[in-house]
């Protein structure tokens, strides 16, 4: 749709268009045309956004309504999740009430968890994409598991040291992809070598950026449920490159 | 619960401090902004229980992003009431795509402006109002009912018994009268 520019200077379509953008009016293939204009061409980034301003301006018209406790309490389980990682690298201590992201489906497992610290700095990739290395360490013992991720090949090199099942169990890895109630298998680790590659599917791979990683210990073959059962002896956050 | 009668600075030092992965000022920015957000799901959805899980992304969204904020050129209350709207209409169109019909959108609330929205300007919001009365009172409602309820250009034909094409002419030059009245 076009509109003749009014001769002051101002562009009437281009107006007209940002507003209707921001109204989300916009049928798919114009409104994808206005996202892109909006990426490379400041002008009609900046009239979207006036258009925001202005229309946000409306919503004091709209009566505030308390939303119920149970929305609170997901959005802090949430944010408890995702801070996981991040302050057990700032050396904070876990607090057994800091446990809510296990609260969906590995409840079972809680009252048994080691925790295991971990660390997951980027490392400079050797091309252009990201790369992950992982040190992880016990609240309870010197046990350090170090875990590599290179996106290039899906390939999850994991070393776990001298973190070991309990006799007659095994050690199983999971991840929890980011946003996800419930982790997925990785498969189980073997007792030896200590030192393995998990060639993982490509669309795993790709969840693993974001995500949580933990190591749990359970019955030969691997726990029955397709969900962690026995202990969890590593959990860790991912972060993007 | 805390209303929003925080003031801008208030708002944006919590979202800066979010992006910081601060989760008591997460929780803090959830107690002051909640109400208003949830209101504003309500609006476009009408169902609690649909708005309580858009709410819910929203303050997701908010986590996750909050670091990009600074970029946006925002206001705060501005990018929250943003991301609680469009989290809201990304949800209501789903929830139709998915359905033979369109749902019937209840009719539109009595527009009586509260007392909370302090954190947007005050002078901004009379603006806008004293804008939109310049409008032809149905123009000004198609306005209102493609922001505040998320109606779409096929919702408002139908509202307002017109053709489509003829509804997005009416719509695009209202928006342009109305930016004139607000550059005026």
């Amino acid at each position: 749709m076009s509109e003749v520019t009014d001769g002051t200077g101002r562009d009437d379509d281009a107006v007209a268009t940002a507003a209707e953008y921001a109204l989300e009016l916009l049928p798919p293939r114009e409104r994808e045309a206005a996202a892109r204009r909006a990426e490379t061409d400041g002008r009609f980034r900046r009239l979207v956004a006036e258009w925001h301003e202005d229309f946000a301006a409306l919503a004091d018209e709209v009566e505030p309504a308390t939303p119920p406790g149970r929305v609170r309490r997901a959005v802090k389980r949430f944010a408890a999740a995702e801070t996981r990682g991040r302050r057990r690298r700032l050396g904070g201590r876990l607090a057994a009430g800091g446990l809510g992201w296990l609260a969906g489906g590995l409840a079972a497992a809680a009252s048994a968890l080691v925790i295991l610290s971990v660390a997951l700095p980027v490392v400079e990739p050797p091309y252009s994409g990201p790369f992950y290395e992982a040190r992880l360490t016990s609240d309870t013992s010197d046990a350090v598991v170090t875990a590599r991720f290179d996106p290039r090949d899906n390939v999850l090199a994991l070393d776990r040291g001298g973190v070991t099942a309990p006799e007659g169990r095994v050690l199983q890895l999971w991840l929890l992809p980011k946003g996800a109630d419930a982790p997925l298998s990785l498969g189980l680790l073997p007792q030896d070598p200590t030192v393995v590659d998990v060639q993982l599917p490509e669309d795993i791979g790709s969840a693993i950026p974001g995500g949580l990683l933990e190591i749990s210990e359970e019955p030969p073959g691997g726990s029955p449920t397709g969900g962690p059962t026995g202990s969890v002896l590593a959990v860790g956050e991912v972060e993007d490159a | 619960m805390q209303r929003v009668s925080r003031t801008r600075s208030d708002v944006e030092r919590l979202i800066e401090q979010v992006a910081g992965r601060d989760r008591a000022a997460f929780l803090s920015l959830y107690d002051a902004t909640s109400a208003k957000l949830f209101g504003v799901c309500l609006r476009v959805l009408h169902d609690r229980a649909e708005a309580e899980d858009a709410l819910q992304d929203v303050y997701i969204k908010v986590w996750r992003n909050a670091d990009r904020y600074r970029a946006n050129g925002l206001s705060p209350m501005t990018w929250l009431i943003t991301v609680a709207r469009n989290t809201a209409i990304d949800r209501l169109r789903s929830r139709r795509s998915g359905s033979a019909g369109e749902t019937e959108l209840a009719e539109l609330s009595d527009p009586a402006p509260g007392p909370e929205a302090q954190a947007i300007a005050e002078s901004q919001a009379r603006e806008i109002r004293r804008c939109l009365g310049l409008l032809p009172e149905s123009r000004a409602e198609a306005v209102r009912g493609a922001y505040l309820d998320g109606q779409s250009y096929r919702d408002l034909a139908r509202r307002f018994g017109v053709p489509l094409n003829t509804m997005r002419t009416w719509l695009r030059r209202s928006l342009l009268k109305l930016r004139e009245c607000l550059e005026g």
